[in-house]
């Protein structure tokens, strides 16, 4: 039994503008000690899938349907109360920017043991430092630096540091949404090792958000594609870059240069992702979809099983399997 | 995006517009002086129309109570004093506007220019700001009056030249700000001229700070007007508010008792900055919500 | 002329002052940093962040006054040129930015932003001649149909559309130096490639020389020609794009290589740790920048600047080891 399961989850965001469905039925599944990538362009829905995770939408979203399970238990039902007892102690997310978002007028240490008691109403203080000094260790950053204040560490240790953070009361499953975005070349390498590491020793299941296929090829087990506020694509890793079975992600695939091997031609798609507010009733990519056909812009595929383990919403996906095969 | 719809010019600035007003409808108070700032000046505008009698003739008796024909009474030249309020109103907006204009365009020159340059120019700008900023308001406003004459010009040329540094020192701020945006750099990579990069680039973005500022400060000089006619050092021979108070005040309309000379100017006065600072105060909300925290650039 | 630009030793200081009694510092942004650009190619400069790139970029552009050094423009001298001399200059060196959320002026619209550079230039002789030469530049990127943007203001457009429209405000001018500062780092995936074909086609059409500025090495490889790494200000590799991705000889470009992640999980790469972090680039290390962090770094290391030498055709490194290794 996979250890989170989301079922066709929706949420919508209310604006000025109109009510914008920012996610309008998402699956997923996550296995104990496995790394699932969710991975689309911006304003896919990638970042609601996280917060909406914790019961964190702003005030302005709401969960409109579907279900978050979590270790057997329903999330989307329980009151903020009850989350409170199971946000960053059975879930915990590292949320994009974090590493900026640290208080510059407090010291590190001090604000992971303010993350640790915060959620430990009855911890003593000095337990509560220790418990730093062995999350620093942890994740690789020397204890004696909790003295120091943010602006004296480095983009890596900051990000190191928020790791710390989320991982203080040990949960099973820590969402990342972009953890890497702004750190450099080595810096995001030394990240997902560390990342690797953790995974190796605590067991620990994660969920990583990112825009980057080439960082979900080094880290992640299973990978879920998102567009348009839907999962289109999710399957094993391997199978995701050796068989793409969904348009959109063969478009991804083919819009990541690669450092090794040959230099192919990049291809893309033209136009833009549909405007939320008014969704279409078909597929999603249907009017940028080198694959459409008319059955595309009646009906939505729905997210099925194409091979096993390996689910894609595309009534074209054997097509698409063979075009890239032949391609690469 | 709106693919479907290629939105011209005017439709362009239609669609603003009515966004602008659908925001500022949100605020009751900026509203209420909406309200009471169009009131006020349609009643100065309409003044010749619908003054009863001329502001300067003698038409009644003098220190009349109110009556029939004199809805506010007269004053001790039997002049009617319900006239003089109308006619009244129009001085006290002029020098409010103009002082307000000179205010914000010295300021506004000084802080865009002392901003974009740097280095010695803006210390000496900023500088001479200062001094200006330290000295006292009323009395120097005073002084100067004094020493120039009695002359409505004069007082507005007084208040000019004192609230122009604090203007300046907000517009410097602003300028700085937006100096450092990509596109400033953007333009002097395209070989764009100092001169154009300031009126062009940058100034537009000064524009509802400008804006809000103009309003306060109307409201500030129909005050600081009333208040040095009021001590003596406005025109006499120039009818406003200001002077209907000194007037009243110099013949003894307090110790009579005649309210119907002293209350409604004072009364006027009050309202016209009620009204101004209420709009300004609704303006700076929506048009400068950055200077606010919120984010978002105007 | 075969060189559309030549830098030579160009180094770019800027003052760190640590209060009113202590000495100022240097910051070395741009240190001795040399290279050229021939007409129509296309040359890029990697790095991390801090290593110089973008001051290479704006400085070569005279938008900073270099600190030393010298700056040829096809051909002629513009070092020390100042800046009311410059103009006649500008025309023909430009700048793609970063951000195209913030590189255009919120409150023009895509007309005004495109008069700009007509109108500095007087390049046009009418308001007829100014809106064909718009209409046409606004076609050259793609954006269709031109008459649908021309009254757009920046937020109406998406990031794409915007960064078309700050590269049709260079293309209007003809230039014969485009440098192009992280273009597509804060675009999409898919607009990224869109952009990046965009400019290499009008490259091959229009043509001109272009200085790529990256901290993406995989996308380097793909636009690219040539490519110098940079690191604390100076260049430690330069060559072919071949000779650099995939035969790299400086232990800073093997780390960064062996540091991309590449798209395909069944892919092996090399793997090549150094230690440390990036050090404060106000305190650069002695002798050659990289030594407190390479594996082999010894004495000479420690003490001697290293230099670029020619190793191949068109391969430079400044590593003395680079045949060790």
């Amino acid at each position: 039994m996979a250890l989170m399961e989301i079922r066709q989850l929706k949420a919508c965001y209310f604006t000025p503008e109109g009510t914008v469905q920012a996610i309008d039925g998402v699956n997923l599944k996550l296995e104990k000690s496995h790394a699932l990538g969710l991975v689309g362009e911006s304003g896919c829905g990638k970042t609601t899938v996280a917060l909406a995770s914790m019961k964190l939408l702003p005030s302005n979203a709401r969960i409109t349907g579907g279900d978050i399970i979590l270790d057997g238990e329903n999330l989307v039902t329980k009151t903020d109360k009850e989350m409170n007892k199971i946000r960053w102690k059975k879930i915990s997310l590292v949320f994009q920017g974090a590493m900026n978002a640290l208080n510059p007028v407090f010291k590190v240490g001090d604000q992971i043991v303010e993350a640790i008691m915060t959620h430990n109403k009855n911890m003593a203080k000095s337990k509560a430092v220790e418990r730093t000094r062995e999350l620093l260790e942890l994740v690789g950053v020397d204890p004696s630096r909790a003295q120091d204040y943010p602006y004296e560490f480095s983009g890596g240790m900051k990000q190191r540091a928020v790791i710390a953070m989320a991982l203080a009361c040990d949960p099973d499953v820590l969402v990342a949404d972009e953890p890497t975005t702004a750190l450099d070349v080595i810096t995001q390498s030394r990240i997902l090792a560390l990342i690797r590491e953790l995974q190796a020793k605590l067991g620990l299941s994660l969920v990583v958000i990112t825009h980057d296929l080439s960082l979900t090829a080094e880290i992640c087990s299973e990978i879920a594609i998102m567009y348009a506020g839907k999962i289109v694509e999710f399957g094993k890793t391997s199978e995701i870059y050796s068989e793409p079975m969904h348009p959109y992600t063969n478009a991804l695939l083919s819009a990541f240069p690669s450092i090794l091997g040959p230099i192919r031609k990049m291809e893309t798609l033209a136009g833009f992702p549909p405007d939320l507010r008014n969704p279409p009733s078909g597929c999603r990519l249907f009017p940028r979809c080198p694959y459409a056909e008319d059955r595309c812009k009646e009906k939505e595929p729905d997210f099925e099983e194409a091979t096993r383990g390996h689910f894609v919403a595309c009534y074209n996906w054997g097509q698409v399997k063979q075009s890239w095969k032949k391609h690469s | 995006m709106d693919e479907n719809h290629t939105l011209s010019r005017t439709e362009h600035f239609r669609e603003e517009v009515s966004a602008f007003w659908k925001s500022y409808r949100r605020s009751k108070l900026g509203l209420a002086g909406l309200v009471l700032f169009v009131f006020i000046v349609a009643v100065a505008l309409a003044a010749p129309f619908i003054a009863p009698y001329d502001p300067f003739a003698s038409v009644g008796p003098p220190f009349g109570a109110p009556s029939m024909s004199h809805i506010l009474g007269t004053n001790d030249a039997g002049q009617d004093i319900f006239s003089e309020l109308l006619y009244g109103a129009r001085t006290s907006l002029l020098v409010g506007i103009s002082a307000a204009l000179i205010v914000s365009a010295l300021g506004t020159m000084v802080g865009l220019v002392a901003a974009y340059f740097g280095g010695i120019i803006e210390n000496t700008l900023m500088r001479i700001t200062d001094i200006f900023l330290l000295v006292p308001d009323l009395p120097f406003i005073m002084i100067l009056a004094l020493y120039l004459g009695p002359s409505v010009w004069n007082i507005v040329l007084a208040i000019g030249l004192l609230w122009w540094s604090g203007i300046a020192r907000v517009i410097r701020s602003v300028v700085l700000t937006i100096k450092e945006e990509p596109f400033i750099e953007a333009a002097k990579a395209v070989g764009a001229s100092d001169r154009h990069i300031m009126l062009s680039e940058i100034l537009p973005h000064t524009i509802p700070v400008i804006l809000v500022g103009v309003i306060r400060f109307t409201g500030f000089g129909v005050l600081y007007e009333a208040g040095l006619s009021f001590l003596g050092l406005g025109d006499p021979t120039v009818n406003s508010w200001g002077t209907m108070l000194h007037f009243a005040q110099a013949d003894g309309a307090f110790l009579r008792g005649m309210w119907w000379w002293f209350f409604p100017p004072g009364l006027c006065i009050s309202l016209t900055i009620i009204s101004f600072t209420l709009i300004s105060f609704s303006l700076d909300r929506i048009l400068n919500p950055k200077m606010r925290g919120t984010g978002r650039a105007g | 002329m075969e060189e559309t630009l030549v830098v030579q030793d160009l180094e770019k200081r800027f003052p760190v002052s640590r209060g009113f009694f202590r000495k100022t510092l240097w910051l070395r942004a741009v240190d001795r940093v040399s290279f050229t650009i021939k007409r129509d190619e296309m040359v890029g400069l990697a790095g991390e962040s801090g290593c110089g790139k973008t001051t290479t970029g704006r400085t070569v552009l005279k938008l900073f006054e270099p600190s030393g050094g010298r700056i040829l423009f096809q051909g002629s001298d513009i070092t020390n040129l100042k800046p009311s001399d410059m103009k006649q200059y500008r025309r023909h060196m430009q700048m793609v930015f970063q951000d195209p959320y913030r590189s255009l002026n919120p409150r023009k619209n895509v007309m005004n932003i495109l008069s700009l550079p007509i109108n500095t230039y007087n390049l046009a002789n009418s308001r007829s001649e100014k809106l064909e030469m718009i209409m046409n530049v606004l076609d050259q990127v793609r954006l269709h149909p031109p008459e649908r943007y021309l009254y757009k203001y920046p937020h109406e457009l998406s990031g794409g559309e915007r960064q078309r429209v700050a590269l049709a405000r260079v293309l209007v001018l003809s230039p014969k130096l485009i440098v192009a500062d992280e273009p597509v780092s804060m675009l999409d995936a898919l607009v990224r490639i869109s952009m990046l074909d965009l400019l290499l086609d009008l490259k091959k059409k229009t043509g001109f020389a272009c200085l790529f500025i990256t901290h993406d090495l995989a996308l380097a490889r793909y636009t690219c020609d040539r490519i110098g790494i940079m690191y604390l200000g100076r260049i430690v590799e330069m060559g072919s794009k071949d000779a650099v991705i995939t035969h790299p000889a400086h232990p800073y470009t093997k780390a960064l290589i062996s540091a991309v992640p590449v798209p395909n999980p069944s892919a092996r790469k090399v793997q090549f740790n150094v230690k440390g972090d990036l050090p404060s680039p106000i305190d650069t290390p002695s002798g050659c920048p990289f030594h407190p962090r390479c594996p082999y770094a010894d004495d000479r290391c420690r003490e001697e600047e290293q230099q670029l030498v020619r190793i191949d055709a068109d391969h430079y490194v400044a590593c003395y080891k680079h045949n060790l290794i």
